[in-house]
């Protein structure tokens, strides 16, 4: 059974090459466009792993990451920013409100693909 | 002096030469005509232009438009320009604030909106291709190791070559084994010329039977009654000799067919041997031939299966590349958003500036915003290499994963 990964990006060539990325390793992707958006999709089924930008439109990254750590169904999903956001003290912050992990973009796909994989809920 | 004429025609006047350079430049890059001038007497000849731009702070708390405080400078009107000629002006300054200001955000705007729309659909096609080469070198590679396999036949441990060779081992035992036979039948003909020889001398013993019957008759007649019994004997005797000559007769005649026989079958040997010494021959050219081909085409699909896995490792690598680059029009698209709000954020802090008449304009809070704002690692560094900063800060490194 293919495990599934939520990401959040609000730039849609980020979420075609990210869910290409993914899709080639055998996950399946869900996407959304910005924070809320990435809530809404948390409807139950269970995601094995969040993959999210930090600055986006409507709600940020940060802000998402808290409000999932208060959802009793997903607190424990592993969530991992990727962002263009180089500054340690964003990073610090990130790992305050529950990230796992902390890519700056641009990814590289083995590199990615290797931090998924240990990451994702069995 | 230039002359030109239109609504977006500016005339830009300033001694300071490098301040001149510098504000045309980027009035020209919002789309006006630029007409440079030393001195705002001697432009008659421009004729209709939207703007004015002087270096003297004239005509201000008169309530007068640029237009008209450019037309009284003209006329030579305005007192205040003649005597305080480097003073600077904010005259025109909130139309061009007004109208630059916007239009390069938008500007950035829309070309942050194309470039974000071209990088997506590029994204979809080299995703959908990426898939599409993916499915094919994937099937290409089944396909090839398939048949390498098939070839091969790895599942019974046997290859062609040996399965090919056991056939031809097993027509050639079968040549070998009616060759032993051949010889076996040859040598039946010294066995029957044997029995010729014995059939031979039974007959000679049965002639010479017969005489010695035909005197014992003889005289068994000569010796009269005695001899009667004696007679008896000696006409079975030559019964029996008689006898003897005839069964002797036909071995010897079927001695002669079974050497006949033999003959034939050595001939019909000899002669289907022949043949099957050219089949073997021809099997085995065919089998060679057959090899041959074998053997190359195994080398071809061997050569292709490493073909098809060097080309997959360089797509992947490529797709790998592709996927890396098409991710910075996501920072290029950050940094133009910012420059965006940065543009907006300045047009409000002259806006101010110029409706309080303000000469200071009060920038420091506008540069904490914009610098708030960055979010890449380039954006500061821009910033630290203008400012004369040569630190560095501590940045997380692009691409690598950081476990919190």
């Amino acid at each position: 059974m293919a495990k599934t990964i939520l990401i959040v990006d609000d730039s849609s060539s980020v979420r075609i090459v990210l869910a290409t990325t993914l899709k080639s390793a055998g996950y399946n992707v869900i996407d959304a466009v910005d924070g809320e958006d990435g809530l809404s999709k948390l409807t139950g089924e269970k995601i094995h792993l969040i993959i999210s930008d930090v600055n986006m439109p409507k709600m940020d990254g940060i802000a998402m990451v808290k409000k999932i750590k208060t959802m009793p169904k997903y607190k424990f999903t592993p969530i991992c920013m990727l962002t263009t956001e180089s500054e340690e003290s964003k990073m610090k912050a990130g790992k305050m409100a529950g990230a796992k992990a902390w890519i700056v973009k641009p990814f590289q796909p083995a590199v990615l693909l290797s931090a998924v994989e240990k990451l994702v809920l069995p | 002096m230039a002359s030109a004429s239109g609504d977006n025609h500016i005339i830009l006047v300033d001694d300071d030469c490098s301040i001149g350079v510098a504000v045309a430049s980027a009035l020209r890059d919002a789309g006006f005509e630029v007409i440079n001038a030393n001195s705002p007497i001697g432009n008659e000849s421009a004729g209709a232009v939207a703007m004015m731009l002087l270096p003297v702070d004239i005509g201000a708390g008169k309530g007068l438009t640029g237009r008209e405080r450019y037309d009284n400078l003209l006329n030579g009107e305005d007192d205040e320009f003649q005597n305080n000629p480097r003073a600077h002006t904010t005259i025109g300054l909130n139309e061009l604030c007004e109208t630059a200001f916007p239009v390069w955000s938008r500007q950035i705007n829309s070309s942050t909106e194309m470039l974000e729309s071209e990088i997506t659909e590029i994204s979809l096609s080299i995703s959908a291709m990426a898939d599409e080469i993916t499915i094919a070198m994937k099937l290409c590679g089944d396909v090839v190791a398939e048949i390498v396999d098939r070839t091969e036949d790895r599942r019974d441990g046997l290859d062609v070559r040996e399965k090919m060779q056991a056939v031809a081992d097993a027509l050639q035992t079968t040549v070998e084994t009616r060759g032993t036979l051949l010889d076996d039948v040859k040598t039946l003909g010294p066995l029957t010329s044997g029995l010729e020889t014995m059939a031979n001398d039974v007959m000679e013993i049965s002639t010479q039977t017969k005489l010695l019957a035909l005197n014992a008759t003889i005289e068994a007649a000569r010796a009269g009654e005695a001899g009667q019994g004696f007679g008896v004997v000696a006409s079975e005797v030559r019964s029996l000799a008689m006898r003897s000559a005839e069964i002797a007769e036909a071995m010897v005649n079927s001695s002669e067919d079974i050497q006949e026989k033999i003959r034939h079958t050595q001939m019909s040997a000899d002669e289907t041997a022949e043949v099957e010494g050219k089949l073997v021959e021809t099997s085995n050219q065919h089998m060679s031939s057959i090899l041959d081909v074998h053997d190359t085409t195994m080398r071809n699909l061997l050569t292709a299966l490493a073909e098809i896995q060097g080309i997959d490792k360089k797509y992947k690598h490529s797709v790998s590349d592709a996927i890396i680059a098409l991710q910075f029009q996501d920072r290029v698209g950050q940094i133009l958003h910012n420059v965006s709000q940065s543009c907006d954020g300045g047009l409000e802090v002259l806006i101010e500036s110029i409706a309080n008449n303000t000469r200071a304009i009060d920038y420091v809070p506008w540069l904490e915003q914009m610098n708030a704002r960055f979010t890449t690692s380039e954006e500061r560094q821009n910033l630290r290499s203008f400012m004369g900063d040569e630190s560095t800060a501590n940045e997380v490194v692009a691409g690598e994963v950081s476990f919190l």
